[in-house]
C-alpha cells in the first residue's frame, strides 16, 4: 500500500441559506432553509514516500477541507484514508507527531515573544529530547537562516522572515510527512525563491513527503511536477504538469527576428500574431509542425537573427483547465 | 507537567511583555472585586440583615466563589474565549498537535491579571473562616479545602460547558454567561436568604450551593454530619459531563475558513 491512500473520500457540509436584506436576516431567525453542499465528493488518491504533490483548485474546490481531513482536523463522512499507516481522525496524538503542517494565514508563533520561545514551547509540546531538539535546530536555522531573527519578537519581522520561521517551527519534530497550505501566500519575489528553495531541499535532505496548495503556479512549477486539480469538490485531475500543459495547450508562440525576407512563407498549422519591422510572431499548433519545422521554413527564405518560444503561461493553462470543467 | 510549568512561563512572558498595562490591570481587578463586595455588604446594611446574616457569613460565601472564578477566569481563559480560537482557526493548530486537547486550550491563554483577585479572594476566605469558625476540627480544614477545590472544579466544568456552546454557534454567546457570571452573582450573597425553590435550581442544576452554603452550615456547627465535608467534592459530576458534552462537540467540529 502506498504511502497516503485517500479512497473515495466524502465530507458535506450544511449551509445556511438566506436571502439579501434585513427582512430576509429576520426570517433566517426563524426558519432557516440549508443547502448541502458537497466539499469533498469521492475523492481518491495515492501519494508515495518521499513525493511532493500540489493540490490545486479554485477558491472553495474543497482543498483545504481535504488538508484538513488528512490532518486529522475534520472528520469524513465516509471513505477510506490511511497516512503513514494512521487513520488520522481516529488515531490523531499518535497520528500528528509524523506530520507538520503550515497554514500560510495561521501563525503557531507567538506573537509578542521572541522566535526561540515558541520553538522551545513546541520542543515541550511534542517532546522533544535536548541532543535531537538542538541538532534540528540548528540545521533549520542554518538552512533557513534564521541566526538573526530568533531573538526577535515575532510581532517585528516582515511577513517573509515570519514565514520562514513558521516552516521552521513546524519541522522542529521531524515530521515525515508536511502540509503547507499556501506557504507564499503573500510574500514578495525574493520570499517566495527562498521558501521554494528551502521546501526542496528539506525534501531531498529528509525524504520529507510534502503536500502544497497554493494559488501560485510558479510554486508548483518550482517544486513538483505531479499535481492533483480538484474542483467542486471532485478530482478533475491527477497527473504531471507536463501532462495538463500537453493536454491544455496546443499551441507555442514563436517569435522569429529575421533578414532579408522576400516573401512570408505560408506553413500551414500556424497563425501569424504580428508582424512588425523584421520580425513575425506565430501561434504554433504543435499536433500539425513541429517547431523545427516552422524555424526550417523560415530559414528557407531568409536569414534567422533570433528565435524566441514562448510557452504560455501556466496560469492561463490553468483557467483553460478550470474553464473546460466549467468551474 | 513539563508543558504545563512552560505555558505559564510563556504566558508571564507575554504579561510582562506589556508591563505597565499589566500593572493597573493587576490593580483594577482587585478593585473591582471590592467594589462588588462593598455593594453586597450595603444592601445587607441597608435592609438590616447584619444581625441574622454574620458578616464573617456574607465574606466566606463570596469569597469562595470569587476565588473559584477568578481561578477559572485566570487559567481557563481559553475555554472562556473558545470562539475565538474557533473563528481565527488556532483550534485547527491545537489539533495538529500530539497533546491532550484540554491541556492545549488551557495552555492557548492564561490571563496573569486575575492573579491579584485570586489572591485578594483566598486572603477573605482564610480571614473570614478563621472569624466564622468557633471550634476548629480536622474535619472543618478538609472541608476549607474542599470548598475551594470544589469551587475550582464547578466553575472548570461551566467554563467547558459554555465553550461547547461555541461549536454550534460559532459566535459565543451570552448563555454562556447567564450560567458562569450570572451563578457567580447568585452566590455572592449567601444562600439563606433565597427562597427554597431557587436553591433547589442551585443545588441540582447548576450546583453552587454544596461549595459554600451547605458547607457554611457544617462550619458553623448547625449540622455535624460527616458527610457534609465532601459535599463540594460532587462538582466532579458538572465536571466529568462537561468533558463528555465537549468531547461530542469535538467530533461535529467544522473548523472555519481556508
Amino acid at each position: 500500500m502506498s504511502y497516503i491512500s485517500v479512497k473515495h473520500l466524502n465530507k458535506e457540509f450544511k449551509v445556511a441559506q438566506r436571502g439579501s436584506g434585513l427582512k430576509n436576516a429576520f426570517k433566517s431567525l426563524i426558519k432557516r432553509k440549508y443547502k448541502i453542499i458537497k466539499a469533498v465528493d469521492d475523492i481518491s488518491f495515492d501519494i508515495e514516500k518521499g513525493e511532493i504533490v500540489g493540490y490545486i483548485g479554485p477558491n472553495g474546490a474543497g482543498k483545504s477541507t481535504t488538508i484538513k481531513m488528512l490532518c486529522g482536523i475534520l472528520k469524513s463522512d465516509s471513505g477510506a484514508m490511511k497516512v503513514a499507516g494512521f487513520d488520522p481522525f481516529k488515531d490523531r496524538v499518535k497520528y500528528v507527531k509524523n506530520i507538520g503542517v503550515v497554514f500560510g494565514q495561521k501563525s503557531q508563533l507567538w506573537w509578542d515573544i521572541p522566535v526561540i520561545d515558541s520553538f522551545e514551547l513546541l520542543k515541550s509540546i511534542y517532546k522533544i529530547s535536548d541532543e535531537e531538539y538542538n541538532k534540528t535546530k540548528d540545521e533549520l536555522v542554518k538552512l533557513l537562516e534564521l541566526e538573526n531573527l530568533l531573538s526577535t519578537p515575532v510581532r517585528q519581522l516582515s511577513l517573509g522572515q515570519r514565514m520562514r520561521a513558521e516552516i521552521a517551527a513546524s519541522l522542529l519534530h521531524n515530521p515525515k510527512i508536511l502540509f503547507l497550505d499556501e506557504p507564499t501566500i503573500g510574500l514578495d519575489a525574493v520570499s517566495k525563491l527562498e521558501v521554494r528553495r528551502f521546501i526542496k531541499e528539506i525534501n531531498r535532505k529528509r525524504q520529507v513527503t510534502v503536500i502544497l496548495t497554493s494559488h501560485d503556479m510558479t510554486d508548483i512549477e518550482a517544486l513538483t511536477n505531479r499535481v492533483i486539480v480538484i474542483g467542486h469538490g471532485k478530482k478533475l485531475y491527477d497527473g504531471t504538469l507536463t501532462g495538463i500543459k500537453k493536454k491544455f495547450s496546443s499551441g507555442r508562440r514563436l517569435e522569429i527576428i529575421y533578414r532579408d525576407l522576400v516573401n512570408e512563407p505560408v506553413i500551414k498549422g500556424t497563425k501569424i500574431i504580428e508582424k512588425g519591422n523584421n520580425k513575425v510572431v506565430l501561434d504554433v499548433n504543435i499536433d500539425e509542425i513541429s517547431i523545427s519545422s516552422v524555424i526550417k521554413k523560415y530559414t528557407d527564405v531568409c536569414d534567422i537573427e533570433d528565435v524566441n518560444i514562448i510557452n504560455e503561461d501556466i496560469d492561463n493553462i490553468i483557467v483553460k483547465l478550470y474553464k473546460g470543467y466549467d468551474l | 507537567m513539563k508543558l504545563i510549568l512552560n505555558y505559564l512561563s510563556i504566558h508571564l512572558k507575554v504579561s510582562l511583555e506589556y508591563r505597565l498595562p499589566f500593572f493597573f490591570s493587576l490593580v483594577s481587578q482587585v478593585l473591582y472585586m471590592f467594589i462588588e463586595l462593598f455593594a453586597v455588604y450595603a444592601l445587607f446594611s441597608k435592609f438590616n440583615l447584619l444581625g441574622v446574616y454574620s458578616i464573617d457569613e456574607i465574606l466566606l460565601s463570596f469569597s469562595t466563589v470569587w476565588f473559584a472564578f477568578a481561578f477559572s477566569e485566570m487559567f481557563l481563559r481559553g475555554f472562556d474565549n473558545f470562539a475565538r480560537l474557533i473563528v481565527n482557526g488556532s483550534l485547527d493548530l491545537l489539533l495538529v498537535r500530539p497533546r491532550n486537547i484540554y491541556l492545549q486550550i488551557f495552555g492557548s491563554d492564561i490571563c496573569y491579571e486575575k492573579l491579584s483577585r485570586l489572591l485578594a479572594a483566598l486572603g477573605l476566605f482564610i480571614y473570614s473562616s478563621g472569624k466564622l469558625i468557633k471550634h476548629f476540627t480536622i474535619g472543618k480544614v478538609l472541608l476549607l479545602g474542599n470548598m475551594l477545590l470544589g469551587g475550582i472544579i464547578l466553575f472548570m466544568g461551566l467554563f467547558i460547558i459554555g465553550a461547547t456552546f461555541c461549536f454550534y454557534t460559532i459566535q459565543g454567546i451570552e448563555v454562556v454567561n447567564v450560567i458562569t457570571d450570572g451563578g457567580k452573582q447568585f452566590a455572592e450573597y449567601p444562600m439563606r436568604i433565597y427562597k427554597k425553590s431557587l436553591r433547589l435550581v442551585f443545588t441540582f442544576v447548576i450546583p453552587i450551593t454544596i461549595i459554600n452554603y451547605y458547607p457554611i452550615d457544617y462550619l458553623m456547627g448547625n449540622t455535624t454530619n460527616i458527610m457534609y465535608i465532601f459535599l463540594p467534592l460532587l462538582t466532579f459530576i458538572v465536571l466529568l459531563l462537561s468533558i463528555n458534552v465537549f468531547n461530542f462537540g469535538l467530533r461535529k467540529y467544522h473548523s472555519t475558513g481556508s
